[in-house]
């Protein structure tokens, strides 16, 4: 998953991806998080202060610093938060959003989308192709 | 606030490789040793 530290959109989720890591980390599904954000102009999102927020918010993965962007590129990631789920031939199978819930829209928080791609993907089932985006604070790159 | 949508890759992509820091760390890691580590 591409997030960041300091867009509402990730703030809001923050306490879902903990939640899902610690029930799915054991079954196999490995989590990375990584922030693609220009750091020079959004410098709360900067490595030091991006250890300190992994600590803060109880990230059990790893939160990597893609400085040259060029990861986010690669994964054509657009926003914060935005995920994408591999199967174990490192092949997409699912990718977009959490669940409905934004900031302020009254939608509980429950990762719904994602928990069900997971269950699919972990049960062997197919995968709904039925996907919706995630929205979220555009990736904040380097002019 | 900006309001931006996912890409939305094309399904079966193969995961791009990657070697980047890992802020608590401060060690580099790659796909390879993060994947997760179901069998077939």
């Amino acid at each position: 998953m591409f997030i960041c530290n300091h867009c509402p959109f990730v703030k809001h989720v923050n306490p879902e991806i903990v939640k899902l890591a610690a029930e799915y980390e054991k079954k196999g599904i490995g989590f990375i998080a990584i922030s693609s954000n220009d750091v020079e102009n959004y410098p709360q999102d900067a490595p030091d202060l991006m250890k300190d927020n992994a600590k803060q918010m109880g990230y059990t993965f790893p939160y990597l610093y893609d400085a040259t962007q060029e990861t986010a590129k690669a994964y054509k990631a657009a926003c914060t938060p935005d995920f994408y789920l591999f199967d174990t031939n490192l092949e997409l199978v699912y990718r977009g959003q959490l669940d409905d819930s934004r900031p302020g829209n009254g939608i509980p928080l429950t990762g719904r989308d994602l928990r069900r791609a997971m269950d699919a993907l972990l049960e062997g089932k197919e995968i709904d192709q039925d996907q919706k985006p995630s929205i979220g604070c555009n990736i904040k790159w380097k002019a | 606030m900006s309001r931006t949508p996912s890409n939305m890759l094309p399904l079966g992509t193969v995961a791009p490789e990657f070697s980047l820091t890992d802020t608590v760390t401060e060690k580099t890691v790659n796909l390879q040793a993060l994947k997760g580590k179901r069998e077939h």
